[in-house]
């Protein structure tokens, strides 16, 4: 006491300190903590008298309202002669609890060598009792927060997620935060999710709209969301709250219609037959099943939003492009569409084909294609393996029946000649058979390879010489029976040009000719048979006409004698039912069309219509 | 006239020798069962010289499909030789096959006349005939062609 009398000023006098006294709260303890002195205040706050407390060791100093280590603490400061501040808190005896802002000094006597303890209390019990309070509310309205059903988040303009009020997507608080919002959702939604974000933030007003997302099973879920942007001191956006209410509550008939579109989902999500991609109108990829993803080797995240050609082998960029464009217009003009065959590249860069097919529709403004990509890569395959197969076969026919006309050939030889041999009646009889026999066999084999020479010798096109073909045809039939009764008219007027297979066009003149001739009436009234061949071309196509006045056929056989093997003249055994056929085949190849008149007794009117171009 | 029959079918061979015997008697016939032996024959021709008196074919009649050498590797040997008077033997090929492809070949052959289909029948014996008299280096004496008579005449005057 008397130390602090000595410091004051000489001015100050005991009533003034007094006066200090009385209104601050103090205590004195010796050095082994027990009080020396308390004043009047001090005894108030404890509820209790100062005769009870002098003598008694300081219990304020090692109340269980704090842990030891403050008191260590204390002790240590004040023991090395240190100035100690803090919170001490204690009940007092009627058990009130109460908390002072200690300041304690040690004083030291150099006379008596001891160390007393004067500290000066401020009572802080009110501000502290608000402060629980204050905590109490926060952790009410933190619970508060964490109860209502809505995902709240700050976070940057660019999503990062500064904070959050709650688990989502079953991630810890702490671990939701600085990852990216937007991972938490599907790429898909991705652009859309972003645009709105973005609106709040350069609007700077709060945003409202509402988001849907698939979950891993396909199940659609939907989301209100609310934006509103956070500010500086000086008006710029730094963040963004934003809310997400799942929406769960729906109408039954909506519920249906969210369980059809999760089921439709899962099966387009699923597939992996069928590559599916779904580009926007500016042709960026937004859909991406998995099927795509095990065909071009690409995940969904990497390719959500890249362009579609990405998906084209380089090489065939520039025709499947095109190819492309026209699909789409023929989307726009509302035209059916054929699937299209293309190269495609995977990720490791190997092409593969595919069948592609286009389909579009339109949600709100926007169109949406939808690609469906058949990988091809095995039926392509096979297809060669056919197209090899084939060629062999159609070789194997050709070199038989050519191999095959040479021991005819030969026979007929030896046959010619028996017949200057005298021979009995009865074996020329049977001599005449066998020619019939052997001259048949002989043509069969002939008109097969005919027949089989169009399908394996694909000759370049060329400008067709309609007059020289009939000429050569006409020349090479010289040898066929009734040839040299018949009056033939060739009537040729090719003033366009027509260019196309040389061969083709032969075996269609040939075949026409030559059954003109056949089917001509019989030998009493070959004088007034004609044969009357005519061509006609244009720019657009070049139409040939070949009639007689032959025997004819009934009109219900027309539509069969361009079938295999079919032969409308029983009585006549010459015909091998291949050659319309063939030519029937050449026409069609040739995108043409044939045509037939006819009836019995009245000749057979051909006409063939071939285009320009093919 | 000299014949020269080329074809590996024996009996294709033996027809075509009757139905040429048949018609003119007096024509020298040679058969070859390869397209090979037909060209060593003609080479050995060229190295000896030709003597009057030899086997110097005026007609060739060439089969197309042969193995080991066919009709057409005939025709492009046959164009390497150089002494002989190519221009004066006439090649035709005697074959059954007719295709477009082979017709067009013939057609492009320098050395190859024409194409004659299989069998050999007497019209185009014939008309081998009528077409070789102005070629006629020799007469044959036992033709039976009355217009040959006055030609015959003109020689020995």
């Amino acid at each position: 006491m008397e130390a602090i009398k000595y410091s004051l000023l000489s001015s100050l006098n005991d009533e003034v300190l007094e006066t200090v006294f009385e209104n601050s709260i103090v205590s004195i303890t010796d050095s082994l903590g027990r009080i020396e002195y308390v004043n009047n205040k001090f005894c108030k706050i404890l509820d209790c008298n100062a005769n009870k407390l002098i003598g008694e060791t300081h219990e304020l100093l090692k109340s269980p309202l704090h842990s030891d280590r403050v008191y260590k603490n204390l002790w240590r400061t004040i023991k090395m002669g240190n100035k100690w501040s803090g919170v001490l808190a204690d009940f007092s005896k009627t058990g009130n609890p109460f908390w002072l802002d200690t300041t304690i000094i040690p004083l030291i006597n150099e006379e008596q060598k001891n160390v007393k303890y004067l500290a000066i209390y401020n009572d802080v019990t009110k501000y502290h009792e608000k402060n629980i309070k204050l905590l109490q509310d926060d952790l009410a309205s933190k619970n508060f927060l964490k109860k209502i059903p809505l995902n709240v988040f700050t976070i940057s303009r660019y999503g990062k997620i500064l904070n959050a009020n709650k688990r989502f997507c079953s991630n810890k608080v702490n671990d939701l935060i600085d990852t990216y919002l937007y991972d938490y959702f599907s790429p898909e939604v991705f652009e859309y999710f972003k645009q709105n974000i973005d609106k709040a933030c350069v609007d700077k007003l709060t945003h409202e709209f509402e988001l849907y997302d698939f979950n891993v099973v396909g199940e659609k879920k939907f989301f209100s969301v609310v934006v509103s942007p956070n500010f500086d001191e000086i008006g710029v956006v730094v963040s963004a709250t934003i809310a997400l209410y799942k929406i769960t509550k729906h109408n039954s008939s909506s519920n249906k219609l969210i369980d059809a579109e999760a089921k439709f989902r899962t099966i387009y999500q699923s597939i992996n037959v069928g590559i599916i991609v779904v580009a926007n109108d500016k042709g960026n990829i937004t859909e991406w099943n998995k099927g795509a993803e095990a065909a071009f080797g690409y995940e969904k995240e990497e390719i959500i939003g890249k362009s579609l050609t990405v998906l084209m082998s380089d090489k065939y960029r520039k025709g499947n492009i095109t190819q492309l464009k026209k699909t789409v217009n023929r989307i726009k003009n509302k035209q059916n569409v054929n699937a299209v065959e293309m190269c495609c590249l995977n990720k490791d860069g190997s092409q593969f084909p595919v069948e592609f097919a286009l389909s579009s529709g339109k949600i709100g403004d926007s169109s949406f294609y939808c690609a469906m990509m058949l990988d091809i890569t095995k039926r392509k395959l096979l297809e060669n393996k056919l197209k090899v197969k084939t060629k062999d076969l159609e070789l194997f026919l050709y070199r038989s029946a050519h191999d095959l006309k040479a021991p005819f050939s030969s026979a007929e030889g030896l046959l010619d000649l028996l017949k200057d041999e005298k021979v009995s009646e009865e074996k020329e009889l049977l001599m005449g058979m066998l020619d019939t026999v052997v001259k048949d066999g002989k043509e069969l084999s002939e008109s097969l390879s005919q027949a089989s020479n169009i399908l394996i010798n694909k000759s370049e096109i060329k400008k067709i010489n309609f007059s020289k073909i009939i000429d050569g045809v006409l020349a090479s039939l010289k040898g066929v029976e009734k040839f040299s009764a018949i009056n033939f008219k060739v009537d040729v007027i090719d003033t366009c040009d027509f260019n196309s297979y040389q061969e083709k066009i032969k075996y269609i003149l040939q075949n026409l000719i030559q059954n003109a001739i056949k089917y001509s009436t019989d030998i009493e009234e070959l004088d007034k048979s004609y044969v009357n061949i005519i061509v006609r071309t244009s720019q657009k196509e070049v139409i040939v006409i070949v009639e007689d006045n032959g025997v004819g056929m009934h009109k219900k056989k027309i539509h069969k004698i361009f079938d295999l093997y079919y032969r409308a003249n029983r009585f006549n055994e010459t015909g091998h039912g291949l050659g319309l056929y063939v030519v029937k085949n050449i026409v069609s190849e040739l995108k043409g069309r044939v045509s037939v008149e006819s009836s019995v007794g009245n000749g057979a009117r051909f006409e063939i219509v071939l285009p320009s171009s093919v | 006239m000299n014949i020269m029959l080329i074809d590996d079918n024996k009996i294709d061979l033996f027809v075509n020798q009757k139905i040429i015997e048949r018609l003119s008697t007096g024509c020298d016939i040679r058969a070859f069962t390869s397209a090979n032996s037909a060209i060593n024959f003609l080479k050995i021709l060229e190295d000896e010289g030709a003597y009057p008196t030899m086997f110097v074919p005026d007609v060739i009649l060439l089969d197309i499909n042969m193995p080991e050498m066919d009709g057409f590797q005939f025709l492009e040997e046959f164009e390497e030789l150089n002494k002989i008077d190519k221009k004066s033997i006439r090649i035709y090929m005697l074959s059954s096959s007719t295709s477009p492809q082979d017709v067009e070949k013939i057609e492009a052959s320098n050395s190859c006349i024409g194409l004659i289909a299989k069998p050999l029948k007497i019209y185009n014996v014939e008309e081998l005939l009528e077409e070789f008299r102005p070629y006629l280096k020799r007469f044959d004496a036992e033709a039976e062609d009355v217009s040959l008579v006055g030609f015959k005449q003109s020689i020995e005057v």
